[in-house]
């Protein structure tokens, strides 16, 4: 029997996978190995041609029309056992961008090919500073690939406004995984003695059918905000505000409010706009206390819930 | 012929599940797409493009696996190929979206609901066309792409930061995408089709809230306009979607189907509450790809027992895979029309551990023919019935040479005894420990040519068994030579299967009680194998013993 190892590498589309992968791929103790890349199809990677013909055998993809469904795992399971009898490279690394849950490939991997077996030695996770708390609502593979990870790897940390709002992300991600390395890195300048140095440990939880207990998420309607009213609620769910967007009017004109964190910008709204209102991602904290919070803002302020539209998430 | 529902149509059956009917049977939908290509063979890249081809793939999987109902296409990129997403082929897989033109400099506005003549379209509706008109009662399938993955194709994964940030603008992108199902549904509905699949395997990504804001919507309308055509309609789902089951429910749909990935007794229950039908999941890579007829009976039987024959279809959760064995498919295609092979198949499956197994190499060596008989219960079973009848009425004809036994699996042992035969359908007929008849009921004149076949190789064996031998003793070979000759000349006149040998030993020559002086001698000696492979009993051996006196 002759292990392969394999390095899992998962993150959203656009967290910079590509180019982590090809400042790896440049790197010495790389290039002097035998290496196969197994990436999804669906996620564009854009692989440099040139690293590819240089220093590897092969890269495999996973080219399936119907994503995410058990069907992929029978081309998973062929593309492996085309790398085990024709390639027989030294590791594996596998791009693993919505092809499915975690524990789906550590399943599919478990099975192996003929002499060869399989064995996941790290699974790290890579995750864009200015868009993962927006994708969390919305993407459960988003949350499931950073609880599985070895190791999470916070990128773009040059665009963050301040240090505040990475050590923010940083904290999140910690009670998300707790177990889990961070790193910081821009441009995904990582070395591969790192992620080679990893203590894989597999992560036997079910799949994820519903985004973190932690996060909370609330649409309030309306159109006329107090401006004032308006910056009491920010301040007051500082510590829990991820995210807030929405087109509302100060009494100056309708404005495109947003917020990473508590930083906050505004701008004039396009006129094309028709709804109005706030969106609100909260951390630690409930849906119905963030609706609670920001109807308040409001002129004039809702009777109670009435009129109040509120999406919860995991509270 | 067993009481089976063989010749209910599959349109019929399909129906009826699809509107929550208990049904005679569950329809069997085998979800054949880039399969089809290998059963030609070709690859799916030229399938996929050819109406002869896929006319002449669906025609010899219909022929071969003896659906209920068929999609005419699985192919979730044909909308999107109209649409200006780039494809990659591939040659045992669907085509994959390569790009998305929305985030490539084209607006919504100038993207258009396909005409019937787009792209690949035209294709697909003639072979929907030829088969409605060669299989008037099989259900036609066509599947179009569910609203949320088709959104997907046009916008890529941008689509959920845009959630975030424009929902507005990713609402009016369904919208847009609710359109061409709707236009797709209504293409396929005139080309023939009874059944419209909205296929959206991207939901399994979100959870209720988004799905209740994102695709409720936008697939709702597709499924009242396949209401209003009197058509049926299901929702497909693959990936880990259970989150979504109840939302699913709300669409309109008249089914789920789901894929292994969700349990299939929870959609039961959830899609029960709502008054909608359901189906799927076999395993379509552990099972139908890489299992064997017998795993995939196994698993068709679990998903039926789950389906309880109420408004139940048992399929796949997706696409087949291109190099599935077609015998694992013929053999669920088979077991659907065949209650009692599925009884069979529910029992084995429970007694599967059996670690009791009987060593069968001495069965068959007594002096009578023993037939066995393995029925589920011939009080019960109608084949299983006819067949031991079969057997009683000819048994008086071999004047009590010949002994039946009839081995219900009903019972522990006797399933022990079926595994130890290693006989694996019922009704069986074992002659001797040999699979001899199954589930077939064999005419009067084939079973008493089987066993007399039987009982004339017995014969045969038997003297076989008698073998013998002559010694010629001498004191040298020289001595011992005309008298071979002799010996030779007479077991070849006869033709006999005798062994000769020459004792020129004085000590063993003197072991057969004749002293040097009266040679040459002929010794003859007759040998019965009385037992192999095994340590008899004193009594036995006594037994053979006293014969020889």
């Amino acid at each position: 029997m002759i292990t392969i190892p394999v390095y899992l590498l998962t993150g959203y589309l656009g967290s910079g996978k590509t180019t982590l992968l090809n400042h790896l791929l440049s790197q010495s103790e790389l290039k002097s190995k035998r290496v196969a890349l197994i990436i999804n199809e669906f996620g564009s990677l854009g692989v440099d041609g040139q690293l590819i013909d240089h220093v590897n055998d092969g890269i495999f993809e996973l080219n399936r029309g119907s994503l995410f469904c058990a069907c992929i795992q029978t081309d998973f399971e062929k593309t492996l056992r085309r790398i085990a009898s024709e390639v027989k490279p030294e590791l594996v690394i596998a791009e693993a961008t919505g092809i499915a849950h975690t524990s789906d490939l550590y399943k599919w991997l478990d099975i192996g090919a003929d002499e060869h077996r399989f064995e996941v030695r790290a699974n790290v996770c890579m995750v864009d500073f200015m868009n993962f708390t927006k994708i969390l609502p919305n993407l459960k593979s988003a949350s499931a690939q950073v609880t599985a990870a070895d190791a999470i790897l916070i990128n773009k940390v040059d665009l963050a406004p301040c240090q505040e709002h990475v050590d923010r992300l940083s904290e999140i991600l910690s009670d998300m995984n707790p177990r889990a390395a961070q790193w910081r890195t821009v441009e995904g300048q990582l070395k591969w003695s790192l992620i080679e140095s990893l203590e894989h440990r597999a992560c036997q939880t079910p799949p994820a059918i519903s985004p973190p207990e932690e996060l909370a998420s609330c649409s309030v309607p309306g159109r006329f905000v107090d401006r004032d009213r308006f910056y009491d609620a920010i301040a007051s769910v500082q510590g829990s505000l991820l995210r807030l967007k929405g087109v509302v009017d100060f009494g100056q004109g309708l404005v495109l409010v947003e917020s990473v964190f508590d930083s906050l910008s505004e701008k004039t709204a396009p006129d094309t706009v028709k709804r109005f209102g706030l969106t609100v991602i909260g951390w630690n904290t409930t849906a119905e206390h963030l609706t609670s919070v920001f109807s308040k803002a409001f002129k004039p302020v809702p009777p109670s819930a009435e009129g109040i539209v509120s999406i919860t998430f995991g509270s | 012929m067993p009481e089976t529902s063989e010749n209910i149509h599959g349109i019929e059956l399909v129906r009826a599940a699809f509107l929550g009917e208990k049904t005679a049977r569950a329809p069997w939908v085998p979800f054949v797409g880039c399969h089809a290509a290998a059963l030609i063979p070709m690859p799916t890249s030229d399938y996929l493009r050819s109406t002869e081809a896929m006319h002449k793939g669906l025609n010899l999987a219909i022929s071969r696996y003896r659906p209920d109902g068929i999609p005419v296409a699985f192919d979730l990129q044909i909308e999107a190929e109209t649409l200006g997403c780039g494809l990659n082929w591939a040659e045992e897989t669907p085509p994959s979206v390569s790009s998305h033109p929305l985030v490539e400099g084209v607006t919504l506005g100038e993207l258009q609901v396909p005409d019937v003549d787009a792209g690949r379209i035209p294709l697909v509706l003639e072979v929907a066309r030829r088969l409605r008109a060669e299989h008037p009662d099989l259900a036609l399938y066509g599947l179009i792409t569910g609203p949320f993955t088709l959104a997907l194709h046009l916008l890529g994964t941008d689509i959920f930061m845009r959630m975030f940030d424009d929902p507005e603008d990713v609402e009016k992108l369904l919208s847009f995408c609710s359109d061409v199902g709707v236009a797709m549904s209504s293409y396929y509905l005139d080309a023939g089709c009874d059944v419209i699949a909205v296929v959206d395997p991207m939901t399994s990504q979100i959870g209720p809230d988004q799905f209740a804001q994102f695709v409720t919507p936008y697939a709702k309308p597709v499924f009242d306009f396949i209401r209003e055509k009197d058509a049926l309609g299901s929702f497909f789902v693959c990936g880990h979607a259970q989150q979504n089951v109840e939302s699913m429910c709300k669409t309109g749909a008249h089914n789920l189907c789901v894929d292994e990935n969700i349990p299939l007794d929870f959609v039961r229950d959830v899609s029960r509450k709502h008054h909608v039908s359901f189906g799927g999941n076999l395993q379509l890579t552990t099972v139908l790809l890489l299992g064997k007829p017998e795993d995939a009976e196994k698993n068709a039987v679990q998903c039926l027992t789950i389906g309880e024959n109420h408004g139940f279809v048992l399929a796949p959760g997706c696409d087949i895979a291109y190099d599935t064995p077609p015998e694992n498919l013929e053999a669920i295609g088979k077991l659907v029309i065949d209650p009692y092979r599925q009884e069979t198949v529910a029992t084995l499956a429970e007694t599967r551990s059996l670690d009791d197994i009987f060593d069968m190499s001495q069965y068959g060596l007594t002096d009578k023919v023993i037939v066995d008989i393995i029925t589920l219960d011939s009080e019960a079973c109608a084949p299983c019935q006819y067949m031991v009848e079969a057997v009683q009425k000819i048994t008086p004809e071999f004047e009590g040479i010949v002994q039946w036994r009839e081995h219900k699996i009903k019972y522990r042992e006797e399933i022990v005894f079926m595994t130890s035969l290693m006989v694996k359908n019922v009704p069986t007929i074992c002659i001797d420990g040999q699979i001899t008849f199954v589930s077939q009921i064999p005419p009067r004149d084939e079973l008493i040519a089987a066993i007399q076949k039987r009982i004339n190789q017995k014969m045969r064996d038997r003297i076989q068994s008698q073998r013998a031998s002559v010694y010629v003793l001498g004191d040298t070979e020289e001595a011992c030579e005309p008298t071979r000759q002799q010996v030779d000349r007479a077991v070849m006149e006869l033709g006999a299967d005798v062994n000769v040998s020459v004792v020129t030993d004085e000590f063993e020559i003197r072991s057969f009680g004749i002293p040097l002086s009266q040679t040459p001698a002929i010794v003859t000696a007759k040998y019965r194998v009385q037992s192999t492979r095994e340590v008899p009993e004193v009594a036995v051996i006594k037994e053979w013993i006293k014969s020889l006196q």
